[in-house]
């Protein structure tokens, strides 16, 4: 009798009533509790301390609070926290605080392309060269880095002239666990290393001489308070490679509502920061999906593509976010060499194509200091290698630093030749290649080669000889590497109903001019298609 | 008629001339439907290992048994299908292996002889259904879920091993040791239902059951008593689709 009262016992410590639980209570104001007026936008004012000191007397530990989401991290007992739901001020009482933090990696693949070229690809995609030409290496910028972990980051080689240069202004660990921690112990390091790294010849990253604040954390209330003290810092950038693991929601929880660390970094966003975040390495398993928190609401979340294919790489995660908003937004490459404290590797995920981008836009600040964040984020947008073509695979594409760099010169040389063109015959549309387009390309920068070669180009398809002669001639070679995202012929489209959502898209590498056609009558009025090719988008409303 | 036909003709000027190479094709309700198969999914069938103990209960038709060497032991596959957002239907199909050792101290089974060791073994072919209720984090301490239900197994193959040890005078060894193995004994009853209560996550569970059929029939009329009833142990998924 005596053993079955033992067994009774363990079953009932696994349910028993009193145990300690940590959460966060929510309250529904900031201002006088009493004036029962909800203040908007009161974020930078501190958690109402009457509520705190109610709080306190029901015996409840308060371990952190956020001004941001207005709310405090206690633990207490299912009786304390029963009676806290009863409080007038308390909007809602949250678990998640066991949600499990892990990094946006992906297991490496094979790549044909030799270390030395995806470095140069890594920053040439989105047209880097330019600003390290004149010199833009996000000075006085300051940036940011959320990971969990920063081991070695003081004795990495390609890092160390922001030790040198005093460019690691604070390092800060928000969980017991210090900057060192875990098996993904290297990963803040070598995102870093795709932020600011530079070997002897050339970059790893753009942002080489930002300023860098450096968290870790381990829990979602020590993401919020990374987040605050960022601010704090007066941080402009942020980013976080790091993700909740998919098992702790499920998709309709993905609509930069629900988790606490959407809303912490949205919050972050809605205060002046510019916000990165990995939209997560899910596509080639079950769940395909994006993760949180990237579903947070005014960041960018950052997709990943191959240095090879400049398409979607294979784990790189779909959007949209369950609310149908545009995810991920932008994207780099994200099968990337990275640096940490033992060497140079080759490294997958969007946890790297995600500080290569926000190098990217520090450097598009320090080149434009007057744009606030809502406009450089617009213009990060605009500077898609797609845009105003999306997809939720691809975003707007990857952000061009020409963009950035004509973005006050009044005029710019305009190609009027539109490289796609359609036919309208009874109910059909035709889409076809619009060979002038070519040909104006070619005899703009013809000596010879190209010129002798148009009659062929005529007979055999212009565009798919274009494509491969780019590549093959030498002379040519560094044409060619200026148009790395053209050089093949991808096409892509989407069909958007009337809210703007796509209801499909695809990517074709063509093999024909003719593109494709399309019956009226199957598109339903209302429906806008979209084809993007050689960056010009064309738009059809029906 | 002559629709029809315009519709293949267009379809075959659309595979012909318009023929491109499909990179990506991507409906976005689809990605946005939760998963049908795996492990958020409608469907999701994985293998499983259980390990569980038997515990001794004072009861008195209850053979005491040597708790910590007796195990119960399930391999099999497990197919959950989701019936609501917070309802599945849990299905097992599982091989068993149960090992009882006696406690030689206060109980004889099923004779009257004393032993050094005697156990009894059972391979079982098990069915179980459970239904599984999602709760939130907030009402219970540990998990996610709870599953009720009930496991029916159908006893194959059943032995008993006893070992004795006798001291011997007049031999050159002063033990001898006589292990004897029976098989196919007649006072096992065939069939077993276990209602149980599980609960955990999905990759590891605690799991409760008790035995509601007798492990026994009498021999002769005479009760020889029963195993105890209660078992408790860890249930772990392994692969899964």
């Amino acid at each position: 009798m005596k053993k079955n009262i033992f067994y009774l016992c363990i079953f009932c410590f696994f349910f028993q009533l009193d145990a300690q639980k940590q959460c966060w209570v929510l309250f529904k104001y900031k201002g006088n509790f009493n004036s029962n007026i909800e203040i908007k936008d009161s974020s930078l004012l501190p958690v109402n301390s009457c509520f705190l000191r109610i709080l306190k007397e029901t015996g409840v530990l308060v371990i952190n609070e956020s001004k941001w989401i207005n709310a405090v991290y206690i633990e207490a007992t299912n009786k304390q926290i029963k009676l806290l739901n009863k409080l007038p001020f308390v909007k809602e009482i949250v678990y998640q605080s066991k949600l499990k933090i892990s990094v946006c990696t992906s297991n490496p693949v094979k790549n044909q392309l030799a270390e030395s070229e995806i470095l140069r690809r890594q920053i040439s995609f989105m047209q880097g060269e330019k600003f390290v030409k004149k010199n833009i290496t996000g000075k006085g910028v300051k940036i940011g880095v959320i990971d969990i972990g920063f081991a070695g980051y003081k004795n990495t080689k390609e890092l160390n002239h922001l030790i040198t240069g005093g460019h690691i202004k604070a390092a800060k660990s928000f969980s017991n666990d210090g900057l060192e921690f875990g098996f993904q112990k290297n990963h803040g390091t070598e995102v870093l290393s795709c932020l600011a790294g530079k070997t002897d010849s050339v970059n790893i990253g753009l942002a080489t001489e930002a300023d860098y604040y450096l968290a870790t954390y381990r829990k979602v209330s020590e993401l919020i308070a990374a987040l605050e003290w960022f601010h704090e810092q007066g941080v402009m950038i942020v980013n976080n490679s790091t993700k909740i693991d998919f098992s702790y929601f499920n998709k309709d929880d993905l609509n930069g509502e629900k988790l606490l660390a959407t809303r912490a970094l949205a919050e972050a966003a809605k205060n002046g920061m510019l916000i990165f975040s990995s939209v997560g390495n899910e596509g080639g398993n079950f769940w395909r999906y994006l993760v949180a928190p990237a579903d947070a609401k005014g960041i960018i979340s950052v997709g990943s593509i191959s240095p090879i294919t400049n398409l979607r790489s294979s784990f790189s995660s779909f959007g949209p976010s369950f609310d149908k908003r545009i995810k991920p937004e932008l994207t780099a490459v994200g099968e990337a060499v990275v640096a940490n404290q033992n060497k140079l590797i080759g490294a997958n995920g969007t946890s790297y194509s995600t500080p290569l981008l926000a190098g990217f836009a520090a450097c598009a600040w320090q080149l434009h200091p007057l744009l606030s964040k809502d406009s450089l984020y617009q213009h990060l947008l605009k500077a898609g290698n797609l845009y105003p073509y999306f997809d939720y695979a691809h975003g707007y594409g990857i952000p061009q630093a020409n963009y950035f760099i004509q973005l006050n010169v009044s005029a710019t040389k305009t190609n009027d030749i539109a490289p796609i063109i359609f036919e309208e015959k009874n109910d059909s549309l035709f889409f076809f290649v619009n060979k002038l387009f070519f040909e104006h390309l070619i005899n703009e920068n013809s000596d010879g080669i190209f010129s002798s070669d148009i009659k062929l180009i005529h007979q055999k398809l212009a565009l798919i000889y274009n494509g491969k002669l780019m590549k093959r001639e030498g002379n040519y070679k560094l044409k060619a590497e200026e148009e790395d995202l053209n050089g093949e012929n991808y096409v892509f489209y989407h069909l958007a109903d009337e809210f703007g959502f796509l209801k499909k898209y695809y990517v074709l590498k063509l093999e024909n001019e003719n593109i494709f056609f399309l019956l009226k009558s199957s598109i339903k009025s209302g429906y806008t298609l979209r084809i993007c090719f050689k960056g010009y988008t064309l738009e059809k409303k029906f | 008629m002559s629709k029809t036909y315009i519709l293949l003709f267009l379809f075959l000027v659309n595979s012909i001339v318009f023929s491109q190479k499909l990179i990506l094709e991507e409906l976005p309700e689809k990605i946005l439907q939760e998963p049908i198969y795996g492990l958020k999914g409608k469907h999701f069938v994985f293998a499983f290992y259980e390990f569980n103990l038997l515990g001794n209960s004072k009861l008195n038709d209850t053979i005491t048994i040597a708790g910590f060497r007796s195990s119960v032991q399930n391999v099999g596959l497990r197919y959950k299908l989701k019936l609501a957002s917070k309802m599945s239907l849990i299905t097992d199909f599982s091989y068993r292996y149960k090992s009882a050792f006696i406690n030689q101290k206060d109980n004889r089974f099923p004779d009257t002889l004393f032993y050094t060791k005697e156990r009894i073994n059972f391979n079982q072919i098990c069915l179980a259904a459970a239904f599984r209720f999602l709760y939130s984090r907030k009402n219970i301490f540990f998990g996610k879920h709870i599953d009720l239900g009930f496991t029916a197994a159908y006893n194959f193959s059943s032995s008993r091993i006893t070992k004795q040890t006798i001291t011997t005078v007049n031999s050159q060894f002063n033990k001898q040791t006589i292990k004897n193995y029976e098989r196919h004994l007649n006072y096992i009853f065939p069939f077993e239902v276990d209602p149980f209560i599980s609960f955990g996550f999905e990759k590891f569970q605690f799991k409760f059951q008790y035995r509601i059929t007798d492990s026994f029939t009498n021999i002769n009329s005479i009760n020889i008593g029963d195993l105890p009833r209660f078992i408790f142990g860890v249930n772990m998924s392994l692969i899964g689709t």
